[in-house]
């Protein structure tokens, strides 16, 4: 007679598919960590797959599966990026900029750049700007006094500084230009040029150019938009060198068809100069080795 | 007409909240920010171990001002400069061409006065110059504002923190175009879907009637009880909306697509239905009274206009829609009948 055992034994049977259930988590669970920054992206994936899966298997056991699946990956997802509280909670400010004008993708992503970069100046680097449709802004500030908001709001609300420099003179300025008169040509449009834009200046602005750039033809004219003051420039060489050829031929028709690398530097000098007010060049090679500014 | 009372939001104006650690007395601060020039009304309550104050101000007359010469003034420089680069200059140097530049400079100057800015618009001759102190003029009104409400505060009352919500004219104009948009599209898209889902007219309309009739009534019980109407409000009426097409389309549903006596159908779903509504209110309702204690506005706003919604679903969907669709159904059992005798 054969002897049964009194020990319970127990086997874990798992099939086919809730196995591939627990590896499809374990593979999502990983992905949610691994690239936290596309969470979202990945809850959004696991919900639609194992929701599929939910469709198409009637298993109550596959259906439980994916249901705790998700929850259990919603809060890894919460674990991993945190919770993002509005300023009600974090306390802050925000400032809704509404544009006078709708403006285009491009536009709009310069606009934004430029008012991180006014508020980087003014020390305030927890700014969150981003777009809202095509006329508005919306601007968050953390803790901040009143008197920072003001400076933002009056900083925000400047018009860029537009110079032209000639020879480390301004030739012109935005105050010289009429800004409804600003016209850009498509490229291509005019054989031999890549791009053109055509503005009217005032009298005295013209009176100023003329005066400016006399006795200096087929010198560049270079234009900034708020151009930095009290900046330095830290490039690398090789860059400057293997596109700045090209630059400078462009702009310069008494050019030589191979430029040597001082020519190349000096032009780069040269677009940075202006009286009073250089801004100085610095190359990283250099940098990295313990050398001052050229 | 419904006496709704629109909020800082839809109003424009100021809305300050304080947390203090003292009781205050409203009356008196009120008196006092009055001497200072600011209308406002004042109330405070207590909270937990702390106390409220919300002091609630109008729109400035300075900053409608300042607006409306601001529209101004860009419309008629953008003309001008047209004139002024288009235009040749004789040799006595003036413009050949009509000009609204003395139009411009009056602009200008009162901005210059209303921004307590001492500037004279003649003097600057560049029209990039004029319109750069007139923008700076511009962003000094809205400063002087903010100062003249924050000083008079920080005088009379010590607070251990505060929150400004200011809302200016240009921006309580967008709010009012957005919240238009918002409501306009939900109403559409939500018509659409639902005529698309049953495509048979009465149901349909009864689905709609039904929204239509819980986001009135809500609106309603707001201005019967002085709830002030807010981008909050907005979003909950919002949402209410889809709280009724939810009942509304359980009911349709089950009326339409299934077997049996349309009574007993109906009976079936109105207990599906009152189920799920009064577990929204009961949610709703702890919110409320969360709100009621802690005087968070956006909760007391948001839950109160939601339970007036849902009290008002349970007898727009089951006193009337309920009936509507009963007859339909009915009327075309028995017309069915009535063919096949």
């Amino acid at each position: 007679m054969a002897e049964t055992s009194n020990q319970t034994q127990f086997s874990l049977k798992l099939s086919r598919t809730t196995a591939a259930m627990l590896f499809l988590i374990l593979i999502f669970a990983f992905a949610t960590v691994a690239y936290a920054k596309f969470a979202g992206l990945i809850l959004f994936s696991a919900i639609v797959v194992f929701g599929g899966v939910s469709l198409f298997y009637h298993s109550v056991k596959l259906r439980t599966i994916g249901m705790v699946a998700i929850i259990l990956l919603s809060i890894l997802n919460i674990a991993v990026n945190g919770i993002h509280f509005g300023i009600d909670f974090s306390g802050g400010t925000k400032i809704p900029i509404i544009l006078d004008k709708s403006v285009d993708q491009q536009t709009m992503s310069k606009i934004i750049d430029t008012i991180k970069s006014r508020a980087s100046v003014l020390g305030l680097t927890e700014v969150k700007v981003k777009a809202i449709g095509d006329n508005e802004i919306s601007l968050e500030l953390a803790n901040t006094t009143e008197d920072q908001i003001s400076t933002i709001e009056k900083s925000v609300s400047q018009q860029g500084v537009f110079l032209g420099i000639v020879d480390g003179k301004v030739a012109l300025s935005g105050d010289d230009l009429y800004s409804q008169t600003i016209r850009l040509r498509v490229p291509g449009s005019t054989p031999g040029r890549d791009w053109e834009v055509f503005f009217t200046m005032t009298n005295d602005g013209a009176r100023t150019f003329a005066s400016t750039v006399k006795g200096k033809p087929r010198f560049p004219v270079y234009m900034f938009l708020d151009r930095p003051t009290d900046s330095i420039i830290v490039l690398s060489r090789e860059k400057l060198l293997s596109s700045g050829q090209g630059a400078v031929s462009a702009v310069s028709t008494t050019a030589p068809a191979t430029l040597g690398d001082y020519d190349t530097i000096n032009a780069a000098k040269s677009a940075l100069k202006l009286e009073n007010n250089n801004i100085e060049m610095y190359f990283v090679e250099n940098i990295l080795q313990n050398t001052t500014n050229l | 007409m419904l006496n709704i009372n629109p909020g800082v939001d839809f109003r424009g104006g100021t809305l300050i909240k304080l947390t203090l650690d003292q009781p205050i007395d409203s009356n008196s601060l009120r008196l006092n920010l009055e001497k200072e020039g600011l209308i406002a009304t004042v109330n405070s309550y207590p909270v937990s171990n702390s106390y409220i104050a919300e002091i609630e101000l109008g729109q400035s007359q300075d900053l409608i001002k300042a607006e409306e010469l601001k529209d101004n003034f860009t419309k008629i420089l953008n003309e001008q400069i047209l004139i002024e680069s288009s235009s040749n200059v004789s040799s006595n140097g003036t413009l050949s061409a009509g000009t609204q530049r003395q139009t411009l400079d009056q602009l200008a100057n009162q901005m210059f006065v209303l921004s307590k800015t001492d500037k004279k618009a003649n003097e600057i001759a560049n029209l990039n110059l004029l319109n750069k102190e007139f923008s700076i003029a511009y962003t000094k009104v809205y400063d002087n504002y903010q100062k003249s409400i924050s000083t008079p505060i920080q005088k009379y009352v010590k607070y251990t923190s505060i929150s400004i919500h200011t809302v200016s004219p240009v921006l309580k104009g967008k709010f009012i175009e957005k919240a238009e948009q918002a409501v306009f599209y939900s109403a559409i898209v939500s018509i659409i879907f639902v005529f698309f889902f049953f495509r048979t007219f009465v149901p349909s309309l009864a689905v709609v009637l039904g929204a239509a009739s819980d986001v009135i009534i809500a609106l309603g019980g707001m201005g019967l009880f002085g709830i002030p109407f807010t981008l909050p409000t907005l979003a909950a009426l919002l949402m209410l909306m889809g709280f009724s097409l939810d009942t509304d389309i359980l009911l349709t549903m089950r009326m339409l697509r299934r077997e049996g006596d349309p009574r007993d159908k109906a009976f079936d779903a109105f207990k599906t239905g009152t189920t799920m509504s009064l577990a929204a209110i009961f949610a709703f309702l702890v919110l409320f009274l969360i709100s009621l204690y802690t005087h968070i506005s956006t909760y007391y706003e948001i839950s109160a206009v939601a339970l007036f919604g849902l009290v008002g679903d349970l007898f727009a969907t089951w006193g009337i829609n309920a009936i509507l669709l009963l007859n339909h159904v009915e009327s075309k059992q028995k017309s069915g009948q009535n063919g096949r005798n």
